[in-house]
C-alpha cells in the first residue's frame, strides 16, 4: 500500500502541471494552415470637375474596397516560456479589388469593377497562453509583419505593413505524450494594414482575419 | 523640313465652339528639345487697356512657372525682352503679345508654332492674346476681365506642344456654341468665365501631358502608363476618349485612341491603380482635336473597362481592350 501510494502521490503531483498554459510542449513546433482576409472598405472616391464657382460637377462617384479572401500560411514557432511562444509565418493570399460606379454623368455602362490581387506576407507574432487544461489551450497573438500585393497581371508591386491582433484555440491530438505531438490551432481578430494597392486616399485598412493551422512540434 | 502651323486655339470665353464630354489631354508629337532650354521668348511693346505690356510679360513668366514647376519635367523659359515684332510674324523668334482681331469674336488667343516636319523639334512659337477683349492682371481676378496668366497658362502649354485636353462638360449656349459646366484640365479649350483666376492651376490631366512629353529620366522611371484599345464588335475606334481616374488622388487624365485599331497611350501618370472609361467624341468639335476630314465614330455607349488598372513605374502595365457597345 506504501507503495502504491507513493506512487500515485508523482500522478496527482503531475496533474496541476499539464493545467498550466502552454500544457504539452515541444519547445519548437512547424505551423501549417488557411487563412481568411475579412473585407476592408477602401472608401469611395468621386471623379470631379470644377465649376467656375469653385464648386465640383460629378462625372461619377466610386465606392472602393478589397474583397475577402483565401491563402496559405506557414512558419515556425519557438517557446521562451511555459506560456509564451514566438513565431515567424510566411503566407500567400489572393483577394479582390471592388469598385462599385454610380452616378455616371453620361450613363456608362459597367458598374461593377473587378480586378485580383495577390499578396505575400511574412509576419512576426507571439502568443500568449493565458488558459489551458487537458488538451486545450486558449491564447492571444499580436503581430507585425511586411508583405507585397501585385496586381495579377504582375505590373505594379506596393509594399505593405500590417499589425494583427487576436483571440484562438489550442487543441493537441491525443494525449500529450513526449516532444513530438501535433493539433490543430485556429485564431480570429483583427488587422491593421497600411500600404499596398489601394483605391482610397487613406492607406489604412482595417478588417478581420481568421485562420486555422496544423502543428507539428518538434 | 520646317513648316509653319496654327496649333490651338486658345481658351475662348463664355460660348464656345467646342463641346466636350470628355477627358484627354493630347500631345501633338512635336517638343523643344532638351538644349533650347530655356526658351527664350520676346514680348511685343504694346499696352492694351488694363494692361502694359510689363505686365503682360510679369504674367506670361508667371504663366511659363506653372509649367516648369512640374517636378516630372525640365524646362524653362527666359524673357529676350520687348520688342516690336507682332506676334504672327514669321521670323524664327518666340513672340507673345497682344493683337486685335476683332474678326475672332469667340478666341481669347492664339498659339503657333515653327517647327521641323520630320522630327518634330519645335524651333520658335508664338502666342498672341486678343485684345478684343477685356483684360487683368489683377492678383485675384478682376471682374468683367479675363485674366491674362490664365489664358496664357492656357496658351503656353500648345507653345510647349500639347493640344487641347477635353475634361470638361459643356452645354450649348442661348447664342451659339458652348458654355462651360466645369472642367478639371487648363488646356481644356474653354476658358472660365471673366474674373475667374482657377486656369493659373496645372489640374492632373496637364501633367500628365507635359510630363509625357518633357519627363526627365528620373520621372520616367516612376511614371508609368496604361495603353490598350477601345473596339466594337472587334473593329478598333478612332478617336474614342479614354479617361482614366485614379481613386486614391481624384486625378482625371486620359487620350484618345489615335489609330484604326482603336489603340490609345495615356503616360506621364502616378504609380497607382486606375479606374478607366472610354466615350464617344460626341459632342465637341473634332477638328479641334483631329485634322477636319478625319472620320471619328461616335456611335457607341460610355462604357467602363470591367477591371481596375495598374500603372506600374517606367512601364506600361498588360494593355487592356475595352469594348464598347453601339448605342
Amino acid at each position: 500500500m506504501p507503495a502504491i501510494a507513493a506512487a500515485q502521490t508523482p500522478a496527482a503531483a503531475q496533474k496541476p502541471a499539464a493545467q498550466k498554459p502552454a500544457a504539452p510542449s515541444s519547445g519548437k513546433e512547424f505551423v501549417v494552415g488557411g487563412s481568411w482576409l475579412g473585407p476592408m472598405g477602401m472608401g469611395t472616391s468621386s471623379a470631379e470637375l470644377l465649376r467656375s464657382n469653385g464648386s465640383t460637377l460629378t462625372l461619377f462617384d466610386t465606392d472602393n474596397s478589397l474583397g475577402s479572401g483565401f491563402g496559405l500560411t506557414g512558419g515556425v514557432g519557438f517557446e521562451l516560456t511555459k506560456s509564451i511562444w514566438i513565431e515567424v509565418l510566411g503566407g500567400y493570399s489572393r483577394a479582390t479589388l471592388h469598385s462599385e460606379i454610380s452616378g455616371d454623368f453620361e450613363d456608362a455602362d459597367v458598374e461593377l469593377l473587378s480586378a485580383d490581387i495577390s499578396r505575400f506576407s511574412v509576419e512576426g507574432a507571439a502568443l500568449w497562453y493565458f488558459a489551458a487544461g487537458g488538451a486545450n489551450a486558449w491564447f492571444a497573438r499580436g503581430g507585425g509583419g511586411w508583405g507585397r500585393e501585385l496586381d495579377l497581371g504582375r505590373a505594379l508591386a506596393e509594399d505593405t505593413f500590417h499589425g494583427t491582433a487576436g483571440f484562438g484555440w489550442r487543441h493537441w491530438w491525443g494525449q500529450p505524450k513526449g516532444r513530438t505531438r501535433s493539433g490543430l490551432r485556429a485564431s480570429g481578430g483583427v488587422e491593421i494594414r497600411t500600404g499596398g494597392l489601394t483605391l482610397s486616399e487613406s492607406s489604412v485598412r482595417v478588417g478581420p482575419i481568421a485562420a486555422v493551422h496544423v502543428f507539428f512540434g518538434f | 523640313m520646317t513648316a509653319r502651323r496654327t496649333a490651338v486655339f486658345a481658351a475662348l470665353g463664355l460660348a464656345l465652339m467646342l463641346a466636350t464630354g470628355v477627358d484627354a489631354y493630347l500631345p501633338f508629337g512635336i517638343r523643344w528639345l532638351d538644349s533650347a532650354m530655356p526658351i527664350r521668348y520676346y514680348v511685343t511693346n504694346r499696352d492694351v487697356p488694363g494692361v502694359t505690356a510689363p505686365q503682360l510679360q510679369e504674367a506670361t513668366q508667371r504663366a511659363f512657372g506653372a509649367w516648369s514647376g512640374v517636378s516630372t519635367v525640365d524646362i524653362g523659359a527666359q524673357f529676350g525682352g520687348f520688342v516690336s515684332n507682332e506676334p504672327l510674324v514669321s521670323d524664327s523668334t518666340s513672340v507673345v503679345g497682344f493683337m486685335a482681331r476683332p474678326d475672332l469674336d469667340r478666341v481669347l488667343g492664339m498659339a503657333f508654332f515653327e517647327y521641323d516636319l520630320t522630327t518634330g523639334v519645335i524651333h520658335s512659337s508664338d502666342v498672341f492674346l486678343n485684345s478684343t477683349f477685356p483684360w487683368s492682371v489683377a492678383a485675384n481676378g478682376e471682374a468683367g476681365r479675363f485674366d491674362v496668366q490664365s489664358v496664357m497658362t492656357h496658351e503656353l502649354g500648345h507653345f510647349l506642344g500639347l493640344g487641347h485636353s477635353a475634361i470638361g462638360e459643356t452645354e450649348p449656349a442661348a447664342g451659339g456654341g458652348r458654355t462651360i459646366l466645369g472642367k478639371r484640365a487648363v488646356m481644356f479649350p474653354i476658358a472660365y468665365p471673366r474674373g475667374n483666376i482657377e486656369d493659373r492651376t496645372l489640374e492632373a490631366d496637364d501633367i500628365a501631358g507635359i510630363s509625357d512629353v518633357y519627363a526627365t529620366p528620373d520621372a520616367n522611371r516612376n511614371l508609368g502608363a496604361i495603353s490598350g484599345r477601345v473596339t466594337l464588335n472587334g473593329v478598333g475606334l478612332f478617336g474614342a476618349h479614354v479617361t482614366v481616374f485614379n481613386p486614391s488622388t481624384g486625378a482625371l487624365a486620359a487620350g484618345y485612341t489615335l489609330d484604326t485599331q482603336g489603340r490609345f497611350v495615356i503616360a506621364g501618370l502616378p504609380v497607382g491603380t486606375y479606374i478607366v472609361r472610354a466615350e464617344p467624341l460626341d459632342d465637341v468639335d473634332l477638328d479641334s482635336v483631329f485634322d477636319e476630314d478625319t472620320v471619328v465614330n461616335i456611335n457607341f455607349r460610355p462604357m467602363f473597362y470591367e477591371k481596375q488598372v495598374a500603372v506600374p513605374p517606367g512601364g506600361t502595365g498588360p494593355g487592356i481592350e475595352i469594348k464598347v457597345r453601339a448605342k
